[in-house]
């Protein structure tokens, strides 16, 4: 693979010319290499990049205005970290986020970063949005989605799928172009508050991970020989303390993602189901994600009833399928979001909780809103006449002497 | 030589498809598949060899129809959306296997059907190719950009027949598409495309109005066995059909149709992402779904029929969006086999003015006991033992409540 033939196949492409883009800029490899390729190919007439800021750390600010000055742009930032944490993290908490072991992180903030691009493109008047997802990704449909929802009227442009390439000729055109790279690993990093996510789509089946790409996590074999014990309260199903001390649930997930990490909590290695129905291997971390969602399951395993937690279990996995798939803002959406939301009301409660070289070990739980009840169900206690079970026995046990009878006839009917 | 299979309907659209790939120096060889359509093949044969196919195929695959495809979906009820009964959805797995059999047998590599690209049947046809030959190349002219640039229109096709001596035949004037098989007739499109808009009157094929129906009942009963039918008797002509699952259903097709049953008129949701406004006839069908669904009731354990009915929309789905070949048809429907087992029986039914009413029911292998359900006989169930099971239900209510009061619950 040669920078000429690259070259070449992007000058044969034909793609709109002399727009006025938005670009949905990250500071990564993919947009800025976006801004360079409308200068040069899309021979833009004006372009708008947007940075929105949803907690992905200082850090990442910071390359991603160190990236924009040596490409010459000024991004317009979006300040959408509240509006995640708020709007988003609590729905997803509430839902026990989880895509087959992945708690949603990346496919909602694409979603809100879709959303706030479109509405200020739509605002300055841009006639395209140029975004950077992979051509074999997710993201791809997930920003589509929104785009088309709150900005039907703008062209899209991708530009790896405008011009089908590689991440090898990405990075030549980089080098070429004197565009500024800075991955860890091929494939790059996406840092949100709730979780990361690590060279998405290019880890191969048994590359090992380094230890030095950890954000938050220590490996269990190096943590710390004492684990340490945290308390954290929930009220209507969000946490709101810990440690006794109330905290809006960004800062607490913040906090969380420090101490449950340094104790070697986090680490997610699984088999994705991608929405185009292929398999990849996904690295996440996530710390302060394991500890929350382990305890609202285990509150709501407490506060709600048998019917309510079985029919539950089915709307969190469509909830959690419908935001992977870029389905944030469906009706169907919005109508898991009320139907979960009335449940809540009864998670209310605290746990006391060890956190020990991966382990996350619940020692205390209260809840005043809790539905065990030992006075009834323990047997040490005389709670009711246990005799009416004989009867209730009887009738739940009824069916079964009508197949025996069918199963008599049936046999008599063959000896017969 | 360049080898094609077509799958072609004698229709406009498919005869202009195979002259376009004749004059892409393409040896065409049409494949016809009869499932049970009321048309003349031999001039359908005729047709095509006249146009420039090298080769015909015409396979009756109706049997298979019924029997692999139709009652498959009867064992599981499966009806999409609640209304429709999936009967073109049924058929294009059918076509796309036996064509892709027919592409094996003559050594080719490539197929072509006439299925638009709006629509559900492309997907259902392409995926099915896929499946069953992977590496298939497939020709859809109505994704083909230089083909819709060719034909813009119906005029530009017409003036195309025309110049290339194809015959246009009567049911170019129809105001809308029709696709006939054993299961049912669907016209969509043209006039049918408001959903405001009454379907014709004149367009109905199999069932008549209900309103010009027989004044006089005609009482009927179904037998099934292992889930499907095996016999339908008419005890107002005392015919009994009994030999060939083909030949019960057409005669079913036919009596309820009749009667004015099985129309059916409704907006659904293609798997493309649109709504579309479809009018179907399944006379047999509909009743049926009907004696199938009641034998359940009859026959089936409560946890069994009440898990059916939850992976009945699921399997309806499956199949309306063209996955018939897939892994989770497959293992949905080894299920679905199973709880068939027991599943005989007969049905008694009352066609009627677009009603078929059902009467009463029997099978051996019922579940139903006459003497534990009767309000007369006391049978060998103590109602006393209803007020333990009672009060062991209300433990969790009455706990419920009393938190309730003392409003540690909010409500």
């Amino acid at each position: 693979m040669t920078l000429s033939i690259t070259l070449e196949k992007i000058e044969t492409t034909v793609v709109p010319q002399n727009l006025k883009v938005a670009v949905a800029f990250s500071g990564g490899l993919d947009s800025c290499l976006g801004i360079e390729l409308l200068r040069r190919v899309y021979h833009a007439s004006d372009i708008v990049a947007i940075t929105v800021d949803v907690g992905q750390g200082d850090e990442e600010m910071h390359q991603v205005f160190h990236h924009a000055a040596a490409l010459g742009i000024t991004p317009l930032v979006i300040e959408a970290k509240k509006e995640f944490s708020d709007e988003w993290l609590t729905k997803a908490i509430r839902a026990n986020s989880d895509y087959n072991g992945y708690p949603v992180s990346t496919s909602m903030t694409r979603q809100l970063v879709a959303k706030l691009v479109a509405l200020k493109a739509k605002e300055l008047n841009c006639q395209a949005i140029l975004e950077g997802s992979t051509g074999k990704g997710n993201d791809q449909y997930r920003m589509h989605n929104v785009f088309k929802l709150f900005a039907p009227e703008l062209d899209v442009l991708v530009p790896v799928r405008d011009f089908n390439l590689n991440r090898m000729e990405e990075q030549l055109l980089c080098q070429h172009w004197g565009i500024p790279i800075s991955e860890q690993l091929v494939g790059g990093d996406d840092k949100t508050l709730w979780c990361r996510s690590i060279a998405s789509g290019a880890i191969d089946l048994n590359q090992p991970i380094p230890d030095h790409v950890w954000m938050w996590r220590t490996p269990p074999i190096q943590a710390p020989e004492t684990g340490e014990e945290v308390e954290i309260e929930f009220t209507s199903g969000i946490p709101v303390s810990l440690n006794n001390q109330k905290l809006p649930l960004d800062l607490l997930i913040a906090a969380l993602n420090q101490l449950a990490g340094k104790h070697g909590i986090g680490l997610i290695d699984m088999f994705e189901d991608g929405i185009m129905e292929l398999k990849s291997r996904e690295i996440y971390e996530a710390p302060g994600a394991h500890v929350i969602l382990k305890l609202h399951r285990d509150l709501e395993q407490q506060c709600l009833t048998k019917e309510e937690i079985q029919f539950k279990k089915g709307i969190d996995a469509k909830w959690a399928y419908l935001t992977y798939h870029g389905q944030w803002f469906s009706p169907l959406k919005e109508a898991l979001d009320a139907f979960i939301l009335k449940t809540q009301n009864m998670v209310n409660g605290s746990f006391k909780v060890r956190l020990y070289k991966g382990n996350i070990e619940i020692l205390h739980r209260e809840s005043s809103h809790s539905l065990f009840t030992p006075e009834i169900r323990s047997i040490k206690s005389t709670s009711f006449d246990q005799r009416w079970c004989n009867h209730a026995a009887k009738i739940k046990g009824l069916p079964f002497e009508i197949l025996a009878k069918r199963q008599n006839k049936l046999q008599k009917g063959a000896l017969s | 030589m360049k080898k094609v299979i077509l799958a072609y309907s004698g229709g406009l659209d498919t005869s202009i498809i195979l002259k376009w790939l004749l004059e892409k120096d393409y040896q065409v060889i049409c494949f016809v598949a009869d499932i049970g359509q009321q048309e003349d093949q031999q001039a359908v044969k005729e047709k095509a060899l006249k146009i420039g196919a090298h080769k015909i195929y015409i396979e009756d695959l109706r049997q298979e129809f019924v029997d692999q495809f139709i009652f498959k979906a009867l064992k599981a009820n499966a009806i999409y959306e609640g209304k429709y009964y999936l009967g073109t959805a049924l058929a294009r797995p059918l076509i796309a296997k036996k064509q892709i059999e027919i592409c094996q047998l003559e050594n080719c590599s490539t197929v072509a059907h006439g299925a638009t690209g709006k629509g559900n049947d492309q997907i259902r046809f392409e995926l099915a190719y896929h499946t069953l030959m992977p590496g298939v190349e497939i020709i859809s002219p109505w994704k083909d950009a230089e083909f819709l640039a060719q034909f813009k229109g119906r005029s530009d096709m017409i003036h195309y027949a025309q110049k290339m001596g194809i015959p246009i035949t009567s049911t170019l004037q129809k105001p809308y598409s029709i696709d006939e098989n054993l299961m049912h007739i669907s016209f969509e499109g043209g006039v049918l495309e408001n959903p405001e808009f009454a379907a014709p009157s004149d367009m109905f094929k199999h069932c008549i109005r209900p309103q010009d129906a027989p004044d006089k009942e005609t009482e009927i009963a179904i037998t099934f066995y292992q889930g499907v039918p095996i016999a339908v008797e008419n005890f107002s002509t005392g015919e009994v059909i009994k030999e060939s699952s083909v030949d019960l259903f057409t005669y079913l097709n036919k009596i309820c149709g009749h009667h004015g049953i099985g129309r059916i008129d409704i907006v659904e949701n293609r798997y493309v992402g649109m709504k579309s406004r479809g009018v179907y006839e399944t006379p047999a069908g509909t009743v049926l779904w009907k004696a199938h669904l009641d034998l359940e009731g009859l026959v089936l354990d409560r946890e069994v029929l009440h898990l059916k009915q939850m992976w009945m929309p699921k399997i309806a789905q499956l199949i309306y969006n063209g996955f018939w070949f897939s892994p989770e048809m497959d293992f949905l429907m080894s299920a679905i086999e199973k709880s068939q087992e027991h599943m005989e029986g007969r049905v008694f039914i009352t066609l009627y003015k677009g009603n078929a009413l059902i009467t009463s029911r029997e099978s051996a292998k019922s579940l139903y006991n006459q003497e534990i359900a009767s309000m007369d006989v006391l049978g060998n169930y103590d109602q006393i033992d209803a007020k333990g099971f009672i009060k062991l239900n209300a433990l969790r209510l009455k706990h419920f409540h009393s938190k309730k009061i003392k409003k540690e619950i909010h409500l």
